[in-house]
Formats: C-alpha cells, structure tokens, sequence
C-alpha cells in the first residue's frame, strides 16, 4: 500500500488520541478506586449496582428502626422488672401485716408505705426512653399517668408503637398500658390494668393500682383477711407482669435475630457492591504504566517518523 | 530531412513538458495537505514523428521522433472508493452524534458516582420510616418535607434539562414550526452544500465541453459529496457520453433524485403519536426513524431524530414516575380521613406553570403531615408498581385494610423503574460509543485506502521534481548544443 505524508501525519494524530484517551480513563479509575464512574462505564453492571445500592441504603435504615425499637424494649423491660420488685416488697409488707401481731398504728404505717409506692408506680409507668414515654401508645410526649387522690388517670391513647424491620414486616415493640374494660373480670388488662373512658382520658378501672389502693385500705383499716386477700392478688399481678415480661424479651430476641440478619446481608451487599464498582487498584497501576509506555512510544515514533522525508537530504 | 532549425523545436518542446511537469508536481507539493485534494500527474508522451516521404528523398531509416508534449494532466483517483467512503462516513455520523448528545444526557445524572435522584428516592422512603417511628415529631416531619422537596427539584431538574437537550436538537415554536436546533442547522448545511454541488457541476461541464479536465473542481465536488454523506445516505453516478465523462451526476439523498435546481430539503414536525419530525425533500416526505429497508439508516439527520426520541422517552419515563410517586403518597395519606388530607406532591414535570414539587403548604408548615399513615407510604418503596387496584398495604390501628391502587411502572418499585432508566441510558449511550468508535475505524480505514491512491506522498513528489529538473537542464543542453552548432554555421562559415 502506497503510504503519504498526510496518512502519516492523520495516523500518528488518532493514535496519540487514542492512548491519551485510555490513558485519562485508567487515571480516573486510578485515582477514584471506581471502575463505574459513568452510567455507560458499565451498563450490565450499573442496574445491578443501583439496585443493591438501595437496598443496602433500605437495610441500614430497617436496623436503624430496630436499634430504635431494641431500646424502647430495654426500656419496657426495666420498666417491668422494677415493677416486680415493688410487687415483690408489697407482697412482704402484705405478708407482715397479715400476720396479726401487729397493733393497728402499725398497720396504718405500713398502709402509708403502700401509698408512697403506688407513687413510685406512677413514676415506673411513667418511664421515658430518648424522651418518648413507653406507656403512652403513639401519645407519647407527655407523661401517661396521672394520680389523683385514689383514683389514677391515664392519658396516653390505646394504640400500639410499631417498627417495621423488614420489608412489610411490622412489629410492636410496647406492652399496651391500659385495655379498655369490658366489664368481664377475667379478661387479662394491660401492664397496668383496665381502664374506662372518662372525658378526654382514661380512667383505670382494675389491675395492679388498684390491687394496691385495696391492699393499703386494708391495712389502714387493719383489717387482716382483707391483706390476705390482696396477697393472692398482688401474686397474680406478679404473674402478669411475669408474663408482659417474657413477651419484651421475646420480642427483644427476635428483633437481634434480625439484626444479625441484616448485619450479615449488609456486608454480602457490601461485598456485591465492591465487586461491582471498585477499581482493581493493582491491576489499574500495571495498566497505567502499560498505557504510558504506550503513550510515550507514540509520540516518540510519530515525532521521529514526522520530521525525516527526502528533504533532509537534499540540503 | 527535417529543415535546420528542426532540433530547437524539440528541445523547446522538451523544455515546456518539463516545466508542465514540474509545475505539476509544485501544485502537488503544495496541496500536500488539503482535504479533499486528489494529487494529479502529467501525462507525458511523445509527439507525432516526422515522417515526410518526399520524391527522390532519402529514405530515412526510420520516423524521426519531433519531441515530447503532456497531453492531459490526470487525476489519480479510484471512484469506486468514494462510494465505500460515503457509506462508511455516513454510517460514522449516526453514531458519532447519538455517542456526543448521549454523553451530554449522561451528564444529567449524577449517578453512580455521586448520590443523585435514586438515592434520595431511597432516603425519602426512609424518612417515612423515620416518621413512623415518632408519628408527631415535628423535626422528622420537616425531614420527610425537605427530603420530599429535594427528590422533586432533582426530578425536575432532570427534566429540564433533558428537555433542553431536546431543544438543542430541534426546537419547535407554538405552530409546530421548526425554529432552530441542530436538525436544523444540519438541514441548512444540506441545501448549502447540493447549492454548491449544483454550481460546481454546472462549471465542470463547461470546463469538459471545452475538452478539458476539471480537475480541482472535481476535487472540490468530491469533498462536498463526502460532506453531504455526513447528513444522510447519498448515492452519486457519474454520466457519460461515449465513454466520455460530461461532467454531469446523477444524486440522490434518502434516495430522493436531489440535483434539479428547485430541490430543497426541510424538516416537517408532526406533534401526533408518537411526535415526529420528517424530512421532506423536492415534495416527497422522508422518515429518520422509520427508513424504507431499502436504505441503510446512517447519516447525522436519523442519528439526531433517533437520539431526540430517546430523550422524549426519557422525560415521559420520568413524568410517569412522578406522578406515580404523587399518586399512590396521596392514595396512602388519605386512608381513613375524610374529607381527604392535601396531597403531598402537586403539578407535574412538564408544567412549567405548575411545576413538580411538595406541596407548598408542606413546605410552609411540615407539621401537616399526618403521620399516622407514615408506616403504609415507607412500604410503597418496595412495592412492585403493577397497577393493581386496591392493593393492600397492611392494616390500621382499627383492623381495616389500608388499601391502594398502585400506579402501572411495569411490576418496578420506584426504585427499580429508575435505575432501569439510567440503565437504559448508560446501555445506549455505551454502545453507541462504541459503534462510534468503531465506525470511525473502519471511515479511517477506508480514508487510508483512499489516500493511498490519490494522496500526495512529497518524497514521491520531490524525486519526480529532480528527474523533471534534470530533464529541464538535459532539453536546456540540448539546446545549447545546437545553438553553438547554429552559431558555427550561420557565424563562422563564409
């Protein structure tokens, strides 16, 4: 084939374009560590990557919503156990005062000390976790329970918290305070009893409040049978709270299951992601220096083969 | 026998030729860079020999020769690769120009680098989680505005500026007059050049009629061909009468006859299903994106109008998502209210009046989020749209179904309908790069095969100039020698 001066002259142009080009590209990926820097980098790959990019950006917020929910259930959980101790003490008191050896001044004082814990009670139902108060269904930004006198009121609302932790996966992380009293007695209440519609709140109709009213008016009146009945009832509120207990540490287990779950799907979607967008750093610098040899070898040759023609000679 | 003066007449002849040839090569030389230039040659041959048989004449012992003359100065050029060249320039151009708009619609999208509208579409799904999380923070209702507020004017950030690409490519005035764009100036360009095309025939016919050759206005025909081969498929013979080129071709452009004089090309908008923009050429209506099998699709024109609809796809793809957002986010917030709550996006995309964006009430005071609801508008991001009717999402508080009707992205969650837009875009644009780039090769190939033939090589050209130059001073020699000889004669004897 018959060679010109402008074939040359085009030729050395393209390839010098050539290997600059690759040269830019593989700087790029040098210096980002990506290999998919355009959407046209890679486009089998980029739905790929966008797709588990969202997914990983879905899976960290579902464990954000179960860290949120693991110490709302903390806090449900110390909430009930502290709950049980003061039981457990009511239930010692009970026991002293029923024992019938005791003057009736000394009944009515261990009556008062029932009375400064059914005060603790209200603080106990009152417990706050991040300044969201647990016992409160979704009305949660002020405090639920309110004493007044004998009767307690609650002021929260009947609905349940949730936290979705995966996909169309929604689970309660509260225990209800309260249960609207359908006037069977045999109905389990909320953590804190029965209660009925009064105005614009609640007012709580059976359950541990008023087991202890019982038990600190019995003592006060000294009348023994009457604490001998609220033992057996302070036991069987023991139990109940027993039982919301078990269900906060279910549920607790369950919602760090599917932590781990999703920790260990975070790292594999982390790992896809790598794979896909990451630059092979060392196969980048052997590439670089490759294409600069390159680069280098076409300007050498085309500033070599440009400036001999057969005017050199002809001086 | 020749008279005595005989041999200063072939020494004379001898020195024009040389010059002619020399003269030709300078041209040569000179043009050794223009485009288009097709390098020429002299064509050297001997004049007619002296045969003059006269009664009682010595017979020679044969013709004498009378000298040399160029008898045409010829092109060096291979037609049959013009019309490999135009195919393949044609072909270059239709990728080269979806390859350059498509790097611009690229450009559009942040992603996959930086965090763009699939990832605040992710983090607006999430501070709906948030928000269900604390149904009456008013912070996180704020977020779930501000977020919502920035997915929007991504959205229609995106849309403009696709929708500016567009315009760039053809803009259209309220008539549905084509007004300006690329597609028009490329038109523009067309009839410039067939005007040209049209004047330089008409001069090369004159200079063939004269029985000359034409030859740098054939050059300049050519390059002009090869530069209307950019814009669409042209297909050129070359007439003859006798076997005699006359100068005159025939041509056609999309396979429309386009060398009469009133012939015209302009582009004719249709806004109907699908819009589209035809071009029409002396009366008769040609289609870019719809060819007659007949013809290859290649050319700067179709590759426009192919990326142009690409882009009308694009921004309707885009319009639907929002407006899929808007409607199922409205659906899920107005689950048990009644009368319903004020909608959580307003207007749409391509209206400018009433652009994309979240409510402004929202905006002002974020607490008119409802935030009972939240828990139902954070699942709507994994939901594959399929548009199914009164799909349910879960249940209230109060045991009814909260319930649907999912817009149609094609079974895509929000997500996924817009990634595979990006795909899309990233798959188009990446093969269209590459058929760029590979178009280019084999345009540069065939450019070299075309060189090879009629390109300029000036150590070619520099050693014919010293053999021209050496014949030059032998002829100068030859005529010296007869002078002198002359100089004796006429001189010196007597």
């Amino acid at each position: 084939m018959r060679v010109t001066h402008m074939l040359i002259a085009r030729r050395t142009q393209n390839y010098i374009q050539d290997a600059m080009q690759r040269l830019a590209r593989t700087q790029e990926q040098m210096s980002t560590g990506r290999k998919v820097l355009r959407l046209s980098d890679d486009p089998p790959a980029l739905s790929q990557l966008l797709n588990v990019r969202a997914a990983v950006e879905r899976n960290q917020q579902y464990m954000r919503n179960i860290t949120d929910g693991l110490s709302y259930l903390d806090g449900a959980d110390t909430a009930l156990g502290t709950t049980g101790e003061l039981l457990q003490k009511a239930i010692e008191y009970a026991i002293q005062g029923a024992n019938g050896t005791l003057e009736p001044d000394d009944m009515a004082a261990i009556g008062e000390q029932i009375d400064k814990m059914i005060d603790e009670l209200v603080d106990i139902a009152n417990t706050t976790v991040g300044g969201k108060y647990i016992f409160a269904g979704t009305k949660n930004d002020r405090p639920p329970f309110r004493r007044d006198g004998d009767n307690i009121f609650y002021q929260g609302n009947l609905e349940r918290v949730s936290r979705e932790i995966m996909d169309q996966a929604n689970y309660a992380i509260d225990v209800p305070a309260v249960i609207l009293d359908d006037g069977n007695p045999d109905t389990p209440g909320g953590v804190f009893g029965e209660a009925q519609v009064s105005g614009d709140e609640y007012e709580l109709t059976g359950g541990i409040f008023q087991v202890l009213l019982a038990l600190r008016n019995s003592l006060k009146a000294a009348d023994a049978s009457g604490v001998n009945d609220s033992i057996g009832a302070l036991n069987d509120q023991l139990d109940h709270i027993l039982r919301y207990r078990v269900q906060v540490g279910a549920r607790t287990s369950h919602f760090e299951s599917v932590r781990d779950q999703l920790q260990d799907q975070e790292l594999r979607l982390t790992q896809v992601l790598s794979s896909l967008e990451d630059a092979d750093v060392a196969r980048v610098a052997v590439d670089l220096s490759r294409q600069q040899l390159a680069y280098q070898a076409a300007l050498a040759a085309g500033a070599r083969i440009l400036e001999t023609s057969l005017l050199d000679y002809l001086r | 026998m020749p008279g005595t003066f005989f041999g200063l007449e072939i020494a004379r002849r001898g020195l024009l030729t040389h010059r002619t040839a020399m003269d030709i090569t300078g041209h040569n030389v000179a043009n050794a860079s223009t485009p288009g230039y097709t390098r020429q040659e002299a064509v050297i041959a001997a004049t007619d020999p002296y045969a003059n048989p006269t009664l009682g004449g010595k017979l020679l012992p044969g013709q004498l020769g009378t000298g040399v003359e160029a008898t045409m100065i010829r092109r060096i050029k291979n037609e049959y690769l013009d019309v490999q060249a135009r195919d393949s320039i044609s072909s270059r151009e239709y990728w080269q120009v979806q390859e350059e708009i498509f790097g611009r619609i690229e450009a559009v999208f942040p992603e996959p680098v930086a965090s763009g509208i699939a990832s605040t579409l992710t983090r607006f799904f999430n501070t709906w989680h948030d928000l269900n999380n604390t149904p009456q923070d008013p912070g996180v209702k704020a977020a779930v505005a501000e977020t919502g507020g920035e997915l929007a004017t991504m959205m229609r950030e995106a849309y403009q500026q696709l929708n500016d690409i567009s315009i760039s490519i053809l803009k259209i005035d309220s008539g549905g007059n084509v007004t300006g764009g690329q597609l028009k100036d490329q038109v523009d360009a067309v009839n410039e050049i067939l005007r040209q095309i049209r004047e330089l025939t008409e001069s090369i016919k004159r200079v063939y009629a004269q029985g000359n050759q034409p030859n740098d206005l054939l050059d300049r025909r050519d390059l002009l061909l090869d530069r209307l081969a950019e814009y669409g498929p042209v297909s050129v013979t070359h007439l003859t009468d006798g076997g005699k080129p006359t100068g005159e071709i025939n041509l056609t452009f999309f396979g429309v006859d386009v060398i009469s004089a009133d012939v015209t090309v302009s582009l004719e908008y249709s806004a109907g299903s699908p819009e589209e923009v035809k071009l029409q050429i002396g009366g008769k209506e040609v289609s870019l994106t719809d060819y007659p099998a007949s013809l290859p699709k290649v050319g700067g024109l179709a590759g426009l109008e192919e990326v142009r609809s690409r882009i009308s796809g694009y921004m309707y793809n885009l319009d639907e998502l929002s407006q899929a957002l808007a409607s199922t986010i409205k659906q899920v917030l107005n689950h048990g209210h009644e009368p319903p709550q004020i909608d959580f996006f307003t207007g749409s995309l391509g209206d400018k009046s009433d652009p994309f964006a979240v409510n402004p009430e929202i905006m002002k005071d974020p607490t008119k989020i409802d935030g009972t609801n939240a828990l139902y508008v954070a699942r709507l991001a994994t939901i594959g749209m399929d548009g199914t009717a009164g799909y349910k999402l879960g249940e209230d508080a109060g045991g009814n179904p909260v319930e649907v009707d999912l817009a149609d992205l094609g079974s895509a969650t929000f997500n996924e309908y817009f990634n595979a837009l990006l795909a899309d875009i990233g798959a188009r644009s990446g093969s269209a790069s590459d058929m760029a780039e590979s178009r280019r090769t084999v345009a540069e190939q065939v450019e070299s095969l075309r060189q090879s033939v009629s390109g300029v090589n000036l150590d070619e050209e520099l050693s014919r100039l010293i053999q021209y130059q050496y014949g030059y001073q032998a002829c100068a020699r030859v005529l010296a020698a007869i002078d002198e000889m002359l100089d004796y004669l006429i001189n010196r004897t007597g």
